[in-house]
């Protein structure tokens, strides 16, 4: 019974920080702020798939969902990577580290 | 400059209403999750259960692991696909083409440069256990990859060069070769009549062992590089501005 609780409060957790994670991406101009968006979304993803990894067996973690957030979180740091280079160009050749339709 | 300055005032003025619409909104979509996570009966198939008997065949001891670079290895494969793919993208989108840290010499303390010293070895040990002991227990290629470009990225933020620069082929030789040796491997189950990445039986424990460790090395200096071109360009600027 205290493990079902405790998955019900990291599925709110991953729920909450997910919710977080997108008011900012929406919310913010600031590119780096919208790569941190994205960040603390997908830690959002990770901690609901690790929450759930234990289903219905009582002793065995279900490798699937671990698997995949440790997959995640390369292609998470590539991604982040590759997206602050394209921001620093972006603020390089422009100025700017917001993009131009934003300025309303 | 100026633009931008008006732009975020006008922005300030404007945009009273808006954030508390999207956190409306937000709170809305993620109360929406919730109660779907608390509605829905999915009978969850016991996906434990099955890689548990079929554990012993996949050359681990590891479900993880096992579920990594046996039962769901294209997974991975197209990982490090993902990994070399953002590396090359980094360095092709950056100046500099090769990681040389050159941070001012004068602000590195002695206890740093010692400290780094001692730490380098110790986390090329740590590395290689993780590697080692990922075939049965919390481990494997990325995690002793991440370790070994952290201790790469304090030698190389200590004023000392790692010793790839000369051949300019060297480092992206080393940068995609796991990724060259896991293709290898799966193609060559492939020609064997076999499906994708189906090891021979009795082989698969030492492919995953060869696979791991080139792959360990490739992600190491693959995250090195990613890092690395940044702070190229930062130390440049820098110097830029004092001069």
């Amino acid at each position: 019974m205290e493990t079902m609780s405790l998955k019900i409060f990291y599925s709110l957790t991953s729920i909450a920080l997910f919710g977080i994670g997108m008011y900012a991406l929406f919310a913010y101009a600031h590119l780096l702020r919208k790569i941190l968006a994205v960040n603390i979304m997908f830690t959002g993803i990770s901690l609901f798939l690790v929450a759930t990894a234990q289903r219905s067996s009582d002793s065995n973690l279900d490798p699937i969902p671990l698997a995949l957030v440790i997959t995640g979180i390369v292609v998470l740091v590539s991604a982040t990577a590759f997206a602050i280079m394209m921001v620093c160009k972006l603020c390089e050749k422009t100025g700017m580290t917001q993009l131009p339709d934003e300025d309303r | 400059m100026e633009k931008q300055i008006r732009v975020n005032q006008e922005k300030q003025k404007g945009f009273k209403i808006k954030p508390l619409f999207l956190a409306l909104l937000c709170l809305t979509m993620g109360v929406c999750i919730g109660l779907s996570l608390q509605t829905t009966q999915v009978q969850p198939v016991d996906l434990a259960v099955i890689v548990q008997n079929e554990l012993h065949n996949s050359g681990v001891t590891n479900p993880v692991t096992a579920v990594l670079l046996n039962f769901r290895s294209y997974d991975t494969l197209l990982e490090v696909g993902v990994l070399v793919l953002a590396a090359f993208s980094v360095i092709s989108l950056r100046t500099v083409q090769l990681p040389r840290l050159e941070p001012d010499k004068d602000h590195i303390g002695s206890v740093q440069k010692c400290l780094v010293l001692l730490l380098t070895p110790v986390m090329i040990v740590i590395g290689g256990y993780l590697l080692w002991v990922g075939s049965e227990s919390p481990g494997g290629a990325f995690q002793a990859g991440s370790v070994i470009a952290a201790a790469l990225l304090l030698l190389l933020l200590s004023g000392y060069q790692l010793p790839l620069q000369h051949p300019k082929w060297l480092l992206r030789i080393l940068l995609t070769f796991g990724f060259c040796v896991f293709l290898s491997v799966a193609m060559g189950t492939v020609l064997m009549g076999r499906s994708l990445i189906e090891y021979p039986s009795g082989w698969s424990g030492i492919l995953i062992l060869i696979i791991e460790a080139t792959l360990t090395i490739s992600i190491a200096l693959i995250l090195v590089a990613v890092v690395s071109g940044r702070v190229i360009e930062n130390t440049e600027c820098r110097r830029q501005n004092a001069e």
